[in-house]
């Protein structure tokens, strides 16, 4: 990592010229991934990342550069080349940087990367024998097991200087279910800002038998079918709905530039009174967390909505200067490649008082979506779609036969009118959310929830 | 680097060979909004990856940071992975070959950071002035890419070569009362001075401007054509049936089926990572094999898959020159490159002409999410518009189409003749096909 001394004379030079602030990322991060295909260790890769971004703002503008060469002139150079772009100018300002100590709310007891590889092969050997011994129909399993360690250094012009470290371990189990030419898939795959110690509360076995409980009611499913009514989405990664259709757009990245739906509205009622969400990326060792965000600000706990009212957006310190807000603790990025902006961390609905039993009341016709797969929105019209990947359809308040190949589709705004219930059965699953600044961590979730009304794509046509 | 120290000490700890890769990428974008230069990005990054054999083994590591005086312990590292893996094929570096090599005349002329600063300036206005239903201009950016790629092995095997692209890109909002639409669109630029704007223009505020007043229809299963930019994204998400990987692993429903009448006969794909129609072409893979010119399917019969040097061996069967990395740190697998669905003979408007009554595909969302692979079964958010009479009608939106692709490429009735590469490397031209279902109200 750079010294204090380096950082203060490369910060030094960002502002001899017409910028107001300059921040410098560092990183330093091993990753490694371990592929098994049929219990045998296919592949494992290894792969040290280091490098640095600066960037420097006049106002709203932004200059960015990145380069892995981190000697003194090369850094030198990137920075005038980046200056330039503000046109030329001679300021003296002295920087003195602090290094502020930040207190790690994320333990890690094993860390990931420095076990043994045995250590961890041997998870991935029991995901497979767990998958593999639920019935004889499951074809095949394979599996994948996902390490990171990285260090960050963030410094810039206000003198502040800031270390972290985040950790991160995720284990993907997917089993392959065969009937005839019938062939489905199911998968698992949890994770946490842990070490490997996370896997002694959520064991391998679990994971490999989540993935082919999926799989196997898979190859019982009918086709789903089409057309508007009222869905029942489950807890846990069914929180994908909100991270999609309004996470997104709550985002300062669209909300700033007058792109999404719900610029202009912090006050009003935006959802129906039952709905309370909140993005936390304090929750200790949660997948999406992490001490200090990616401009050095400590991490926060956001209320986004309450009761149906727009509380906050989220913030990074650019969009922030635009919306004249301060930043939340909001800024993300994938790695000093990406210049940060507003991200979510662990996004979720707050826990309702309904049981999720009640949810089906009144359903003469509907769908029970168990599993979901990820999803997309476009901010700007609120439109968002996402996959079912395990449903089951309601019939007069009964959860009757799985059906498969459904999709929702539907209008941010509209749906979050149409939340009608709310149940008490909260839990939050992982995932990977891509946006500008790169592909990041972050934790969906919610108790199960009643639409109203939403739109099913499914093949089936009666 | 000292590549042959490295190659020396990889030998002497009894490794069977070792492999460098290193790429170096720089770019340069610019993104303008609101009459000012909004972001500017400069970047350069040396990757350097290295692979090894030890008894018949491969392990790999990535690096951004790497020293001469690393590689003792760097071979270690190699050597304890490769005793951890029980894959029951061996694996394999390869040794040099002989090709003659294609070249794409592409004349790029780097522009200065004013010629661009003025020409997103300039296009910012046009685009405001075009129609007063553009409401906003989102993104609107340039960027340039230079990439470089070197593979040196143990086996003597030693080439180079370069790749570089220059893009434009505008994202426009148009809107009629509380109708809202979007389009995005990309272009290459060879020469920025001598780009035509007002064309680049007219395409992308037409397309939104197109997509206003649109709104869903009732479910139903109705004839449908993917527009090929539709059609291209779905074809992407389905050409991984071809990996000689997902076959081995039997994840490809096209496991066993080779020779096979598996699509209509309408149907012919070709793989062809030294076409110079598309924007790139690769001489060699990123294992340093040879491309070359081979038909997937001819006439709706599954002929050839794509293989690596791993997965060849795997089946026992040769390389393809498909063995392409994902970024310079990831391991090699298989990709296409410049594959295509070979065109037919209609324009779109006469496959609409021949549908008649129906529903043209624009625009897909969601594939990331929506698709499943392993049954092929999809169901997706689209938009378009309803062909009445063999002209275009109703503009359409939020409504899902799913089908099972293997199905769907059965019922092929005509495809067109409007395949245009861009800046893809999978491509396909417009579809016709006989019928979807189509979820909506």
């Amino acid at each position: 990592m750079l010294s204090k001394e380096e950082c203060e004379v490369l910060l030094q030079r960002c502002l001899k010229g017409n910028a107001d602030f300059a921040e410098i990322f560092e990183e330093d991060t091993v990753s490694e991934g371990i592929s098994m295909v049929e219990g045998e260790i296919e592949e494992v890769n290894r792969i040290v990342r280091a490098g640095v971004g600066i960037r420097l703002y006049k106002d709203v503008q932004s200059v960015y550069g990145y380069t892995n060469e981190l000697d003194m002139n090369s850094l030198n150079a990137l920075i005038d080349g980046l200056r330039d772009a503000f046109g030329q100018a001679d300021h003296d300002k002295e920087i003195h940087l602090e290094r502020v100590e930040i207190e790690n709310r994320h333990p890690v007891v094993i860390d990931p990367i420095e076990a043994p590889l045995s250590q961890k092969t041997q998870l991935l050997m029991e995901g497979y024998q767990a998958a593999k011994k639920q019935d004889k129909r499951i074809v095949k399993v394979t599996g994948s097991l996902s390490n990171v360690h990285q260090n960050v250094q963030i410094a810039n012009t206000q003198g502040r200087l800031v270390q972290d470290t985040r950790v991160r371990t995720r284990l993907a189990i997917s089993a392959y279910a065969q009937e005839g030419e019938n062939m489905q898939s199911g998968s698992d795959s949890p994770g946490a800002s842990q070490g490997l110690e996370f896997y002694e509360t959520r064991t391998p076995e679990s994971i490999g038998k989540e993935a082919a409980r999926s799989a196997l009611v898979l190859l019982e499913a009918q086709d789903c079918p089409s057309g508007k009514m009222p869905v029942i989405i489950d807890n846990g990664f069914g929180g994908v709905i909100f991270h999609e259709a309004c996470g997104h757009s709550l985002e300062a990245t669209s909300v700033a530039k007058n792109q999404s739906v719900f610029t202009g509205k912090l006050g009003q009622a935006i959802a129906n009174s039952c709905v309370t969400a909140i993005d936390d990326g304090t929750i200790p060792n949660a997948w999406g967390s992490e001490n200090v965000d990616d401009e050095g600000f400590p991490q926060q706990k956001r209320v986004l909505i309450r009761n149906g009212i727009l509380e906050n957006y989220m913030v990074d310190r650019l969009n922030g200067r635009r919306m004249n807000q301060p930043s939340t603790g909001s800024a993300r990025r994938q790695s000093y490649k990406f210049e940060p902006t507003s991200r979510m961390t662990n996004t979720y609905i707050a826990p309702g008082k309904d049981k999720f039993e009640d949810l089906f009341e009144g359903i003469e016709k509907g769908l029970y979506a168990r599993k979901m797969g990820g999803g997309s929105v476009n901010p700007q019209t609120g439109e968002f779609n996402f996959a079912v990947n395990e449903g089951y359809l309601i019939e007069n308040g009964k959860i009757t036969k799985p059906v498969k190949g459904a999709s929702l589709i539907g209008n941010g705004k509209e749906i979050l009118m149409d939340i009608d219930r709310v149940s008490d059965n909260l839990s939050r699953a992982q995932g990977m959310c891509g946006s500008s600044s790169g592909s990041i961590p972050v934790d969906v979730g919610q108790p199960a929830i009643r639409v109203s009304k939403i739109t099913v794509g499914g093949t089936a046509h009666e | 680097m000292n590549k042959q120290a490295w190659i020396q000490c990889a030998l002497e700890k009894g490794m069977d060979s070792l492999e460098i890769y290193q790429s170096l990428s720089s770019r340069r974008s610019m993104t303008w909004y609101e009459g000012k230069l909004d972001t500017l990005t400069n970047s350069r990054v040396m990757g350097t990856s290295i692979r090894g054999v030890y008894q018949d083994k491969m392990a790999n590591m990535a690096f951004e940071k790497i020293a001469d005086e690393d590689k003792e312990k760097v071979i270690d590292q190699l050597i304890e992975q490769a005793k951890l893996l029980s894959t029951k094929e061996p694996d394999q570096i390869r040794e040099p070959e002989s090709f003659e090599i294609v070249k794409k005349e592409t004349k790029w002329v780097r522009p200065s950071n004013e010629l661009v600063q003025q020409t997103l300036q300039d296009l910012e206005q046009k685009l405001k002035a075009y129609d007063s239903r553009i409401l906003q201009v989102n993104e609107l950016g340039y960027e340039e890419a230079f990439g470089s790629r070197c593979i040196t092995n143990s086996l003597g095997l030693d080439v180079q070569d370069e790749d570089q692209m220059q893009i434009l890109m505008a994202y426009v909002v148009a809107g009629q009362g509380e109708d809202v639409q979007v389009n995005y669109e990309v272009e290459i630029v060879e020469d920025l001075a001598r780009f035509d704007l007002d064309a680049f223009v007219k395409k992308v505020c037409d397309k939104a401007l197109e997509k206003l007043q649109a709104s869903s229809i009732p479910s139903q299963s109705m004839p449908v054509i993917f527009e090929s930019e539709a059609m291209t994204s779905l074809f992407e998400s389905f050409v991984g049936l071809f990996n000689g990987e997902l076959l081995y692993k039997g994840i490809s429903c096209l496991k066993d089926k080779m020779n096979e009448k598996i699509f209509s006969d309408k149907i012919t794909i070709v793989d062809d990572p030294r076409n110079t129609d598309a924007l790139s072409i690769a001489n060699f893979d990123d294992e340093g094999c040879p491309t070359y010119r081979k038909t997937l399917v001819e006439q709706g019969v599954f002929v050839q898959a794509l293989h690596s040097t791993k997965t060849a061996n795997c089946m026992h069967t040769q390389s393809t020159g498909n063995g392409f990395k994902s970024g310079y740190a990831s391991t090699v697998g298989v990709s296409p490159m410049n594959c295509q669905i070979i065109p037919g003979n209609h324009s779109l408007e006469e496959l609409c002409q021949i549908m008649n009554d129906g529903l043209v595909i624009t625009d897909l969302q969601g594939l990331h999410a929506g698709i499943d692979f392993v049954s092929t079964n999809f169901s997706l958010q689209a938009s378009g518009y309803l062909v009445k009479e063999g002209k275009r009608s109703q503009s359409v939106t939020l409504i899902t189409v799913a089908a099972n692709f293997m199905e769907l490429m059965r019922s092929v009735m005509e495809v067109g003749n409007d395949l245009d590469w861009s800046y893809h490397t999978i491509k396909s031209p417009s579809i016709y096909f006989e019928k979807c279902a189509i979820s909506g109200e």
